[in-house]
């Protein structure tokens, strides 16, 4: 099994990748910091949209996102 | 208006309207009382189409509401108990979306008349209880129909949120609509209702004018605290006089049973008379609330 | 119907239901090539990974098997609640009160969600075919790619139809997308099993897989089929709306 070594060649791979994680978290990251969270408290929302890629967010979007009552 | 004969739903086993009878007229407001759960709601979702019945008759402008495929095609105004809107939406929006045929200047007008010009732009979602309320009240008018059915609009309201609740009905009154409205609040039925109907157990208790409920039922007791204690040879007296059937004392007030309201003439001659000055002189009136528990324990 | 529409489309955006069915799609579009280019070979080793050379071809077509996998989750618990929590939460009472008929509210649904899903994987497909291409080099052309993300579309109509169906059955969210994904990869099951798929709409998927660049005639056949499933749910849902009991306390 080869080591799994970070080239330029591959940074340039997986940019639009990590385009998308960076623009999703601060999206997620400005609504949890502004409309609020559910379910789970704001530092916790804001580790998973980060840590997890992309899956995070989405997760926030559907259950974590504040529904105004 | 409505006529209602003989109306029965059953959900399941349990039967909630056991034959109710009911007569809403043209133009009046309707105070529709009665405990949680004896069958209020179940027979305003019947009104609005919403339910269908399992026996009898429901007329509404002489029109049986089975034939009427849509409840949107009832011509009425419905508020449930707690309306729902979609709260991403604003409420010039939800307006909007709920009217018939939509129109700006409509929907502005109706803003202002809830009092809701301020929020309109702002999403239903942070409203409170109250404002939602008269959004509701507010769609309801913007068909603009003739007959309103309003679920507990004023209950779970605190007292500024029922208020302006209220100069609503009122207003709908003012407009020449008919109004039904539920509520176990009673004082809000001796503020605005014509007719008052009782349920309980499914069934019509009682379906008066609220005059005539208020005449009927004024029990012929006189009130009187007066300014210095009464003597009791004259209280002895006063315990004789025509028409007085018993004098009790508690506290320096004196409760006077008589046999009719048109003794209180005598009384008061009979006072000024023997020179005793009074503080206060009332006739005592049952209020809607004691009539209710008193049916309700009679039961 | 303009201000049905109009709902919906307020919906989708204020939501944020665009944006995750968005960003998940083209997640899947990013992550499968990478998968093929980069991480395949790392984990299989030099010797194995030379024998299985990866194309364009494979990239694209293990994207949209992800997307009837992976993507139908998404899709399905995304929006679940599309009918159920009109029911469920009462929203419905006062437009329905207000007159609006029961065709333009679910019609309204299936034409803005619909046309999103037509939108959005076509798009997600064109990025993938673009990512693929600066990976491995182009093999497959655009007309033949346009094609299956059309016929994917359609399927992925029939998936929506569906999760307005059950919505209005059920009445709850999360047992809307259970059923829905049940009955997609039920029929993708029975289908394979029997050998039916072009009597199904899992043949439009197969098509789509096959990324011809031709249309087929043996494309008719889950095509109508599907587009006659569609209007049968369309169906189901709204004479159920129409006898249904909106009464909010069915018993105190």
């Amino acid at each position: 099994m080869g080591t799994f070594v970070l080239t330029k060649d591959l940074l340039m791979i997986l940019s639009p990748l990590i385009l998308l994680q960076v623009s999703l978290v601060v999206y997620c990251g400005i609504l949890i910091f502004k409309e609020g969270v559910q379910n789970l408290n704001r530092g916790t929302w804001f580790l998973i949209c980060l840590l997890v890629n992309v899956i995070g967010p989405v997760v926030f979007l559907l259950v974590g996102r504040k529904e105004v009552q | 208006m409505i006529t209602i004969k003989g109306l029965k739903k059953e959900f399941g086993d349990f039967q909630v309207l056991q034959g109710l009878d009911m007569h809403v007229r043209a133009g009046e407001v309707y105070g529709f009382i009665g405990q949680n759960g004896v069958g209020k709601t179940t027979t305003m979702n019947i009104l609005a189409g919403l339910s269908q019945p399992t026996e009898g008759q429901c007329l509404i402008r002489g029109k049986d509401i089975t034939t009427v495929t849509h409840p949107g095609d009832l011509g009425l105004g419905y508020l449930p108990e707690e309306p729902r809107f979609y709260p991403w939406l604003t409420a010039r929006e939800t307006l909007l979306y709920l009217s018939e045929v939509p129109s700006d200047d409509r929907v502005r007008e109706i803003l202002g008349w809830t009092g809701l010009a301020e929020g309109a732009d702002r999403r239903v979602g942070g409203f409170s209880r109250g404002m939602k309320q008269r959004l509701g009240i507010g769609a309801a008018l913007i068909r603009n129909p003739d007959l309103f059915i309003l679920d507990e609009p004023s209950s779970a309201l605190d007292p500024e949120g029922r208020s302006g609740v209220l100069r609503l009905i009122k207003d709908l009154k003012d407009m020449g609509k008919t109004i039904l409205f539920s509520t176990h609040i009673l004082a809000d039925v001796e503020r605005i209702c014509d007719t008052v109907g009782m349920i309980d157990d499914g069934q019509m208790v009682f379906e008066k004018p609220l005059i005539q409920l208020q005449v009927e039922h004024t029990q012929p007791v006189l009130d009187i605290v007066p300014m210095v204690p009464i003597p009791p040879h004259v209280a002895d007296t006063l315990s004789k006089l025509a028409g007085v059937v018993s004098l009790t004392e508690s506290g320096g007030s004196w409760a006077l049973r008589v046999t009719g309201p048109g003794v209180s003439l005598a009384v008061m001659s009979f006072l000024a008379e023997h020179r005793v000055a009074i503080e206060s002189y009332a006739l005592r009136k049952t209020r809607l609330e004691d009539l209710f528990l008193q049916e309700v324990c009679e039961k | 119907m303009k201000f049905e529409l109009q709902k919906e489309l307020r919906y989708a955006l204020r939501s944020g239901r665009i944006l995750i069915l968005f960003a998940s799609l083209l997640f899947l579009a990013l992550l499968t090539p990478i998968m093929l280019k980069v991480v395949l070979p790392q984990v299989l080793g030099g010797q194995v990974s030379d024998l299985m050379t990866m194309t364009q071809l494979d990239c694209i077509q293990s994207y949209l098997g992800d997307v009837f996998e992976i993507g139908g989750i998404v899709i399905a618990f995304t929006l679940c609640g599309l009918t159920a929590s009109e029911l469920q939460g009462d929203t419905w009472l006062l437009p329905v009160c207000a007159g609006k008929r029961f065709g333009h509210m679910v019609g309204a649904k299936l034409l803005v969600f619909g046309s999103l899903l037509v939108i959005l994987p076509v798009a997600t497909l064109l990025v993938d075919y673009l990512y693929s291409s600066y990976l491995f080099g182009f093999q497959v052309g655009v007309s033949a790619v346009l094609i299956s993300g059309i016929l994917q579309s359609i399927y992925l109509i029939f998936f929506l139809s569906c999760l307005i169906m059950w919505g209005v059955l059920t009445r709850k969210p999360i047992p809307t997308g259970f059923l829905t994904l049940a009955t997609a990869y039920g029929i993708q099951v029975i289908s394979s099993l029997f050998g039916i798929q072009k009597w199904t709409p899992s043949g439009l998927l197969t098509h789509a897989m096959e990324l011809n660049p031709i249309l087929d005639s043996s494309l008719w056949i889950p095509l109508v089929v599907t587009v006659l499933l569609i209007a049968t749910t369309i169906r189901i849902t709204t004479s159920k709306l129409k006898c249904m009991e909106w009464s909010t306390r069915s018993a105190q």
